[in-house]
């Protein structure tokens, strides 16, 4: 971040106290230390047990459910930029998801171009079809941006059905090869795990930098009174036709993830159930909150894969758990306290 | 050529009808407190399976359809004593985030209840059909008007002639004026979540009878049609649901017969993007949508 950010906020110690913040970067680092010791071990806990997983982890099964919550990561955390930050109730996420997938496979299988430039166009297909869907979604009152969100999902899997030649109609499209960059090649579950991270923590940083940002600030101020941030110059428009893009650029990404991840991509991965389960995970964890979209991936994911029982009941102890956070928590297990608290 | 499309329209105009029941169920609500009340589809669909499990047990159709009828009122009750109650005047986000997470524990519960699968819906309802000038007219089609066109009569008179229609009317206009006038508040709107409730399930039971078939997805595709309808009639207009859904229905046969039936949902997504755009008031809206 740029020292003459007018936009800056004032930088407060945990206790709430403000502090100066000091000036060469190495006594900045040196003060943030001093300041935050807990959540600075814990980060760095956290960067070592991700880049030594593959070694810990001994069975391939466990390694796949983490590379499955990796996969969702991007549609959680893009998801609550839309719908935590800038208040947005998308919910279509399985469109751009299916979109990104979809795009994969059929280029993985029906010509050369290199997996990396794949990502790349499947997210920036995603995020066309975001950006498309967005000028009428922000155009029309915020009740009715989810129901236009869900017909999106309805017409992607109308077309996925529909359209054999392309898609493979129900029965999908198999046979997409092993992931391989650079002559690098994922063999196993084990080496996609380091494709699944860096995608997801690309989408972490990201949206991290959005929160943090007058942009991020911004969403906040339309989510909070749109009219007295268009009284404030502020343009309600552009700024959400943009975080649907950006979001759906994530979804797109996440669906390449698991185009080859499974070597297969078919209708039944995207139906609404799917949109409404990153909905889910995406609030769960607090609105606007990148941490809990992180928790919340995790919790709906691995959860019910490891414990089985869990499995049918998900979407249901999911809901009622999100209606008690409405009323008793609106920011969420983990939401972030930094924004007002949501109900006034 | 001529009689073929006569029979598309006949029987949009059947489906229409059933959109306008659900619809109008929504549009009650919508238009009380201009909340979302995104479970009403999931309340139509359990209501509706209801129905079919009586029936399964051996329970006369009548009293069947009786039962799915209070097992709705008391759904759409619940999730608005539960999931909207404690959240009115809250930021609108949180209602509405509240409001789909009520629709994933129905649609989970109905999974887990019924399954996935669709179930084949039999009634003893009398089947025939005559053909009049080469459109064949069956007993299904007059059942389902019939009902139509008795409980949009009997809703109008509800709505405008009772004293608990002019509670409504006041809530609608000005609930904290409403609320000082002495109307019970709480009281009339859980009633109004019965009624719009009960409106659904009969539209559920219509929509089964007619179509053979019952299956969870059917709680999606409701209230997307429903919501579509309430967009070309009017948010929140009872007469405007009923021209929305006509409408919708109409247009989707002839798009299904004359294109292709595997872009339905396309199509009613199509259509509703164009009303949002052009018109987004709707075709008999009332002046103003939204007083946020």
């Amino acid at each position: 971040m740029s020292k003459l950010d007018m936009g800056k906020a004032a930088v407060f110690a945990d206790d709430g106290t403000p502090i100066d913040v000091a000036t060469s970067p190495w006594a900045r680092v040196k003060q943030v230390l001093a300041l935050r010791p807990v959540r600075i071990t814990l980060i760095v806990v956290g960067i070592v047990v991700l880049f030594v997983m593959p070694v810990i982890v001994p069975s391939q099964y466990i390694m796949n459910v983490i590379v499955v919550c990796l996969i969702w990561i991007p549609l959680s955390i893009g998801q609550n930029l839309v719908t935590g930050n800038a208040g947005v109730t998308v919910m279509g996420q399985a469109a751009f998801y299916a979109v990104g997938a979809y795009t994969a496979a059929i280029l993985s299988t029906r010509t050369e171009i290199p997996h990396p430039i794949i990502f790349l166009i499947a997210m920036c297909l995603a995020g066309l079809v975001g950006f498309v869907i967005s000028l009428p979604a922000v155009r029309v009152s915020g009740d009715y941006v989810f129901v236009v969100t869900l017909g999106l999902n309805l017409i992607v899997l109308d077309v996925a059905r529909q359209w054999i030649d392309v898609t493979g109609g129900a029965a999908g499209t198999p046979g997409i090869p092993l992931f391989t960059a650079f002559g690098w090649v994922s063999r196993s579950v084990y080496d996609f795990y380091w494709v699944a991270l860096i995608v997801a923590a690309v989408c972490t940083a990201l949206a991290v930098a959005i929160g943090a940002s007058r942009y991020g600030r911004t969403l906040t101020a339309l989510r909070e009174d749109r009219m007295a941030a268009e009284a404030s110059g502020i343009r309600a428009t552009a700024p959400r036709v943009w975080i649907i893009a950006v979001s759906a650029m994530m979804g797109g990404l996440a669906g390449a993830l698991l185009a080859f991840h499974l070597g297969f991509v078919g209708p039944s991965s995207f139906d609404t159930q799917v949109s409404l389960l990153i909905f889910e995970m995406a609030i769960i964890g607090g609105l606007g909150s990148v941490r809990g979209s992180i928790l919340g991936a995790v919790l709906l994911i691995a959860l019910p894969e490891l414990l089985r029982p869990l499995q049918d009941i998900r979407l249901g102890l999911g809901g009622i758990i999100i209606i008690l956070l409405m009323i008793y928590r609106p920011n969420g297990i983990l939401g972030s306290s930094s924004t007002s608290p949501l109900v006034k | 050529m001529g009689s073929e499309l006569m029979q598309q329209i006949v029987n949009g105009l059947a489906a229409g009808a059933i959109y306008a029941l659900i619809a109008v169920g929504y549009n009650l609500v919508f238009g009380l407190l201009e909340l979302i009340n995104f479970s009403h589809g999931h309340v139509y669909m359990v209501g509706t399976f209801v129905v079919l499990s009586l029936m399964d047990t051996g329970i006369p159709f009548p009293v069947a359809i009786l039962g799915g009828l209070v097992i709705g009122a008391g759904l759409g009750m619940a999730v608005e004593r539960f999931a909207y109650r404690p959240l009115r005047g809250a930021n609108r986000i949180i209602p509405t985030v509240s409001a789909v997470a009520a629709t994933l524990v129905l649609e989970n519960a109905a999974n887990i209840i019924w399954g996935p699968a669709a179930r084949r819906f039999d009634t003893p309802l009398p089947k025939g059909s005559i053909e009049v000038l080469g459109v064949t007219l069956t007993t299904m089609h007059g059942i389902v008007f019939g009902t139509a066109a008795v409980l949009a009569f009997g809703l109008w008179l509800l709505v405008e002639k009772t004293p608990w229609g002019r509670s409504v009317r006041a809530i609608r206009d000005d609930l904290p004026t409403a609320q000082l006038m002495g109307i019970a508040v709480n009281r009339i709107v859980s009633s109004v979540y019965a009624l719009g409730s009960i409106l659904g399930v009969l539209a559920g039971v219509l929509f089964a009878a007619y179509y053979s078939t019952v299956y969870v997805g059917m709680g999606f595709t409701g209230t997307l049609n429903a919501f579509t309808a309430a967009v070309i009639g009017g948010i929140g207009s009872i007469k405007g649901s009923f021209i929305g859904g006509l409408t919708l229905g109409v247009v989707q046969a002839l798009a299904a017969g004359f294109l292709s039936s595997g872009y339905m949902n396309a199509i009613t997504f199509v259509i509703l993007i164009l009303f949002l755009i052009a018109r987004p008031r709707g075709v008999v809206g009332r002046a103003e949508v939204s007083r946020a």
